[in-house]
């Protein structure tokens, strides 16, 4: 089932003193891999997932990719949250193991509440996310995760171009893109919706 | 008309505010990206000057246009952050382009390092980063202004 949480959301809004920002999305697999995928992973070991946008000082953002993706797609980074593991602790944890950086919390931005469907099949997940501002740590150097392979700062055209890839990937991979696309797009519409971020 | 002429601030708006309180007379100021909330802020600090931005290429915005020209005392001002000219390369499409629309200035920044030349009659200015200028130099500002339809402008250094 993986029921929403609402009283830990109000939680995490309250800590970081944000109206609370729900989005719900549909997601139609073509396919039964990458559905099976997070059926299995909720089943077992996660309830959803952080989506953390390193905003650095020069004010691009850290978009990664990893050696099994098709060349040239990239996306913001995620990870996933354990059924009972605290959803601040994952994305500073995840920013850290993935990345190999210490960062704080500059901003909650909401959940996106995801349905994925496949044939007459469905399940949720949850995309919880966060603005990160790095404090310390060096950029995969100190990563204990070794699954991302390349990073890359973008600003607001590079972030674009992430999406307009992640929209349409060909073959087994386009129902993959479909999912990142939809987390990175909050993102990016979050980052031009003129909300000033110190 | 005195216009004011900052860029490149990156979120470190103190030398700005530092200048306009000095120039207390300035009728417009121009802000050409990098950070473009920081010109938001200068406006709502000094709500009675009259603030003009174009975003940069790290401004998270799409509600402002890249470029634009402002009309002023019969003068054509053409003002863009530059990463979409290449200025970093070279001036050769900015000033075509300030040429192309009978522009009397071009005004960018994007190179954190000032410049003030002119092509064919057209000032082309660059005010430098008022905040993080390139290597050695300090951080930079312009002073221009429109008087007896001539427009006279010059590079302001902050110690």
């Amino acid at each position: 089932m993986n029921e929403f949480n609402e009283v830990e959301f109000f939680e995490v809004c309250n800590k970081f003193g944000v109206e609370p920002s729900i989005k719900e999305v549909t997601i139609n697999y073509t396919t039964s891999d990458y559905f099976n995928q997070i059926k299995t992973a909720v089943a077992t070991d996660r309830r959803g997932e952080v989506v953390f946008c390193v905003l650095r000082p020069n004010g691009k953002v850290i978009a990664i990719t990893c050696e099994e993706y098709p060349k040239g797609v990239f996306r913001i980074p995620t990870g996933g949250i354990g059924h009972s593991e605290d959803i601040v602790e994952a994305a500073l944890r995840e920013a850290k193991e993935e990345l190999g950086l210490d960062a704080v919390i500059k901003r909650f931005i909401g959940v996106l509440k995801i349905k994925f469907e496949y044939k007459n099949d469905s399940v949720m997940f949850y995309s919880y996310m966060f603005i990160l501002k790095e404090t310390g740590g060096r950029l995969l150097l100190d990563a204990s995760d070794d699954e991302i392979s390349e990073v890359r700062e973008v600003n607001i055209e590079g972030l674009s171009e992430v999406l307009s890839t992640l929209k349409d990937l060909p073959g087994k991979w386009n129902d993959w893109g479909r999912f990142r696309y939809e987390t990175t797009n909050a993102i990016f519409k979050f980052l031009t919706s003129n909300k000033v971020i110190d | 008309m005195k216009i004011l002429v900052f860029s490149d601030s990156h979120g470190y708006t103190n030398n700005m505010v530092k200048v306009i309180k000095k120039n207390a007379d300035a009728d417009l100021i121009i802000h050409l990206g990098d950070f473009y909330r920081d010109a938001l802020k200068v406006q709502d600090m000094f709500p009675n000057n009259r603030v003009e931005l174009v975003p940069g290429n790290n401004d998270w915005t799409l509600e402002y246009p890249k470029e634009r020209s402002i009309d002023i005392k019969g003068k054509t001002l053409f003002i863009t952050h530059g990463h979409t000219y290449n200025v970093k390369n070279d001036y050769k499409r900015i000033i075509n382009r300030g040429h192309d629309i009978k522009a009397d200035a071009v005004f960018f920044g994007h190179t954190h390092k000032a410049e003030e030349i002119f092509s064919d009659g057209m000032l082309v200015l660059n005010p430098g980063s008022i905040s993080v200028p390139s290597n050695g130099d300090n951080p930079s500002y312009s002073i221009v202004e429109i008087k007896d339809s001539k427009i006279i402008s010059r590079v302001c250094y902050i110690k």
